[in-house]
């Protein structure tokens, strides 16, 4: 009878458990597909120009921005922009780490024990509470916590023993003969040579981080002193003539399968190439293959987890400590600011959220850069900056959610077959109501050209995403099938979320993508280009037809038709901003047109959306401020002309 | 010599000038260490292999002295070259922020002359007094005060605490639409780093006046002024500052042609979208024709500011003229 009973409780207790475990599931999921996910919620986003921290942190303060751009708070001014009422800071687990990187072509640093030993001369807690003032944590691994899931927590970590140290130094036969302090090298018997850490000399951070590694190393007898050193000068050393013992770049980029094959793999250690402590390792070589081949994510993530054990072993580099991002961000005017791992609350989702505070829509929002971007055309893109820009104008099949979780969004639905002859075929189903920013649907054809023009004209930033692609097919309308030559996990991420889908209707005429310069990029992402100043700022506003705009936000009825009636918006000559010149430029060429000259006037149109005025050039014509310049002149002379004495 | 034929004879000198420059410049900037294509490739922007080809693209695998014609004649017919960075013809990029550079420095420089030469009057007139004193301390320091501190301050106490003015830019965000409060919009924008750059050259032209106009002061013919019974503004003004005030000139005329380099810290801190800027940034990404591009027109700019200013004072010293006819 007990054990009856027990057994009746017992179950009643599973049941009750597993029952609430899927209750509480239900709402994560509710929200997540809810709210977030739509947008964009506010009207207008600015990003302005502001080349200066201090700039910023002042504008601010002020209101002029809503947060501060990459790469955020430095960890000194953060006691005072906390005390700021209208200001919230939030600290993320950064994608990016600061690695002693040794030169492994050069004794000592060939020697693995050797850099063992150096690595356990290094305290880098007290690295993080003197250069951080603690934001941030010591590095455990080449791949840092920002990746999330792909972080292995279990590596081990090489703890602060500079007794261990110096047992290690001297089971290898670094011992000091002469009793100088300095230890002695075994194969001449004088004394070590002096090493140095080179550092960039921007960065007084990183100066004092070497400083401080290099008193550590003295006290084990290794003499070493921090060298400071020029940028370009710096790269030339490292990159191109391997000449150099230490050195503190910072690593870590987005996908974490592209530092791994670029940085260790021993084909990229050539004067130039990527690998720069210049290891060598046919086994590491091996699992990279496997890494870049493996056909599933779980697999993958195995692997990528295996490498990081490994990598620990071998410290080709000796990854010291993860700095955080520290965002700052206003509270006042606007709400919905989301953290995204590994990145921060400036991330994509943020801006699809953000909306004035109190309602559930509207509002303008002001992002500063530090840097203008070069570009709004995707084939050019050559930094974050303009990919940063590019990315809300244009749209992608697939996106990482809040989580770096892979999430269908262009595409509804998409199905991978490895074959069984080593290939790979992923299809992917649209979502039937994207339109582009003028209008015209997004079909299966635009997404087959974009990733077969970018892999023919060889898209300096897309190619290395392609390289596994044979060919993608328009199937039907809204369904694409894309053929690879591997059967590779990698092979989903590179295609879908990296590569910004272009319209076939305007990019079909372009020959040579490198010297286009849209004047008004044409995307299909949540975000519509109005106007770019050149040095000041690029204006966008919500596309109101965007496939996840909010339901009950949408006021006027959108044509599902083309208009009848198309506006004429052919740029006149005198608009042309640039003329770039054909591929020698060292022939001269006709002096390209400046935009100084007056905008024509706007043609009139009879499509709802309004035609944008071409961008007026910044500040005041040429010839005006020349002909007052020239007028004042003329007066002060014309003034001491006529008060000349005549002798 | 007649005066045309010493202009004439100076604009030859101005043309030979010119093109020593342009040559100078071609050879600092191919002797500088770094190839500026290596550059590119280890920022990670162009891949290893591209680097032959854009080599060839700009014309850097030919042998020098070829690369040094097309140089001049690309200059000839005024095209200052490519850009590594922004990928764009050098005077475009230099041509988009030159009106704003000339309105911020030709306003300022105008504004700093006047001053300056009212405080050297003020200052040499009234000498050993409280008020010299004052002045000449004021202008030492704000002169050798560091540009980008000052520019900092007045961010500080007239943009933040007591918010009078924007942090930076030459518009704001987005810009009014009708053409006078675009203007006004502008002028309000150009207040605070005009100020700051009104703040740095001011003293330089006030201690020069002053000190010109103390030399002249002690000059015969004031005395024999004095005598006469002029009233001591006259003599201040009709005798004295016409002589004292060419130094002002040649000073002045130099200021001009350093307008278009722009002030590069000043324009950095305010996020002024100008040619020093433009410096600052091609700079930091090693993009060398940008730089020769801007250090040409900077050049071409002082020496035909310097040739103006030769003129002028031909012009205004009569015994310039004279002096010629000897040679």
């Amino acid at each position: 009878m007990g054990r009856q009973n027990a057994k009746l409780t017992l179950g009643i207790l599973f049941t009750l458990i597993i029952a609430l475990s899927t209750l509480t599931a239900l709402p994560m999921r509710l929200i997540a597909e809810e709210n977030y996910f739509l947008g964009p919620k506010a009207d207008k986003l600015y990003i302005v120009v502001l080349t200066t921290q201090e700039a910023q942190m002042l504008a601010l303060k002020k209101g002029e921005i809503d947060a501060l751009g990459w790469p955020g708070v430095p960890p000194t001014q953060v006691a005072e922009i906390m005390r700021d009422p209208n200001i919230k800071t939030l600290t993320t687990d950064p994608a990016e780490y600061f690695p002693l990187v040794f030169n492994c072509r050069e004794y000592p640093f060939n020697i693995t024990e050797f850099r063992k030993a150096l690595a356990h001369a290094i305290d880098k807690k007290k690295l993080v509470e003197v250069l951080l003032l603690g934001y941030g944590r010591p590095a455990t691994s080449c791949i840092p916590t920002g990746h999330g899931e792909w972080h292995n927590p279990k590596v081990k970590d090489y703890p602060f023993n500079l007794t261990k140290a110096k047992e290690i130094l001297e089971k290898l036969g670094f011992k000091d003969t002469d009793g100088d302090g300095i230890l002695n090298d075994p194969r001449t018997g004088k004394n070590l040579k002096e090493f140095t850490i080179m550092i960039p000399s921007y960065d007084p951070m990183r100066i004092r981080m070497a400083q401080m590694i290099s008193g550590w190393f003295k006290e084990i007898g290794i003499p070493c002193k921090a060298a400071p050193t020029e940028h370009g000068t710096m790269i030339d050393l490292v990159v191109y003539q391997h000449k150099f013992d230490m050195v503190c770049w910072t690593y870590g980029w987005w996908p974490p399968w592209d530092p791994i094959s670029l940085l260790y793999h021993s084909s990229q250690d050539y004067p130039g190439g990527w690998n720069d402590p210049g290891y060598k390792n046919k086994t590491w070589d091996k699992l990279i293959d496997e890494i870049l081949t493996a056909p599933t994510m779980e697999k993958l993530k195995e692997l990528i987890w295996k490498f990081q054990e490994w990598h620990m072993q071998e410290i080709p580099d000796y990854p010291l400590f993860e700095r955080y991002i520290i965002d700052a961000y206003r509270v006042v005017k606007l709400e919905g600011w989301l953290p995204m791992k590994g990145t921060g609350v400036i991330n994509f989702w943020t801006l699809l959220n953000l909306h004035e505070k109190g309602k559930k829509f509207g509002g303008e929002i002001r992002i500063p850069v530090l840097k203008e971007p070069k570009t709004l055309n995707p084939y050019k893109i050559t930094s974050g900056w303009d990919s940063f820009v590019i990315g809300l104008i244009y749209d992608t099949l697939l996106k990482e959610d809040l989580n770096r979780n892979l999430i269908p969004w262009m595409a509804k639905e998409y199905k991978v077959e490895n074959l069984p002859n080593g290939t790979q075929i992923i299809t992917f189903y649209l979502h039937e109501n994207i339109t582009w920013h003028d209008g015209k649907p997004v079909t299966a054809e635009d997404v087959a050209f974009t990733l077969n023009y970018f892999k023919e004209k060889k898209a300096p930033m897309f190619e290395p995403y392609l390289k596994n692609m044979i060919r993608a097919v328009a199937v039907d309308k809204y369904t694409v099938k894309v053929y690879f030559n591997i059967t590779a996990a990698i092979n989903l991420y590179n295609v879908g979320v990296l590569i910004y889908i272009i319209p076939k209707h305007i990019w079909e005429k372009i020959e040579k993508p490198e010297e286009y310069e849209p004047e008004k990029p044409i995307g299909s992402g949540p975000w519509k280009f109005v106007r770019w100043v050149h040095g000041e700022f690029i204006e966008l506003e919500a596309n109101e037809n965007y496939f996840k705009f909010p339901p009950e936000r949408k006021v006027t009825p959108i044509p599902t038709t083309m208009p009848t009636t198309t506006p004429t918006t052919t740029p006149s000559p005198s608009t042309t901003p640039v003329v770039t010149p054909t591929t020698t430029p060292t022939t001269p060429s006709p002096t390209p047109t400046t935009p100084t000259t007056t905008p024509t006037t706007t043609p009139t149109t009879t499509t709802p959306t309004p035609t944008p005025t071409p961008t007026p050039a910044p500040g005041m014509p040429l010839s005006l401020v020349i002909g007052v310049i020239v007028l004042i002149i003329i007066i002060i002379i014309a003034a001491i002309a006529l008060f000349r004495r005549r002798v | 010599m007649s005066f045309t034929r010493w202009l004439v004879r100076r604009t030859v000198y101005l043309m030979i000038t010119i093109f020593i420059i342009a040559s100078i410049n071609f050879v600092i900037f191919r002797l500088m260490p770094g190839d500026p294509v290596s550059m590119l490739v280890a920022e990670r922007i162009l891949k290893p292999e591209m680097i032959d080809e854009v080599r060839r693209m700009f014309g850097l695998d030919k042998p020098l002295w070829e690369q040094y014609i097309l140089y001049i004649k690309n200059l000839l017919t005024g095209y200052l070259g490519y850009s590594f960075y922004w990928r764009r013809p050098v005077l475009t990029i230099v041509l988009e922020r030159l009106p704003n550079t000339i309105m911020l420095l030709g306003v300022s420089t105008i504004i700093a002359i006047i001053i300056g030469i009212v405080l050297g009057i003020i200052a040499a007139s009234r000498r050993g007094s409280k008020v010299d004193v004052t002045v000449v301390t004021t202008s030492l320091l704000f002169y050798a005060v560091p540009v980008f501190w000052i520019g900092m301050i007045l961010l500080l106490t007239l943009a933040v605490y007591i918010p009078l003015f924007p942090i930076g830019g030459t518009m704001s965000r987005p810009p009014p639409e009708e053409p006078l409060a675009s203007l006004l919009d502008f002028l309000w924008h150009m207040t605070l780093p005009a100020l700051c750059l009104v703040l740095i050259q001011f003293g330089s032209f006030a201690l020069l006046m002053r000190n010109s106009l103390l030399e002249a002061l002690t000059e015969d013919y004031v005395v024999a002024a004095r005598a006469k019974g002029l009233p001591e503004k006259k003599v201040l003004y009709a005798h004295a500052f016409r002589n004292a005030v060419l130094p002002i000139v040649s000073a002045a005329a130099i200021s001009f042609g350093f307008i278009v380099g722009g002030a590069t810290l000043t324009e950095t801190v305010f996020s002024w979208f100008g040619v020093g800027r433009l410096i600052y940034e091609a700079v930091l990404q090693r993009d060398y024709p940008v730089l020769q591009g801007v250090f040409f027109i900077i050049t071409l700019s002082v020496v035909l500011a310097n040739f103006a200013a030769d003129i002028l004072y031909a012009v205004l010293d009569p015994r310039i003229k004279y002096e010629r006819r000897m040679v």
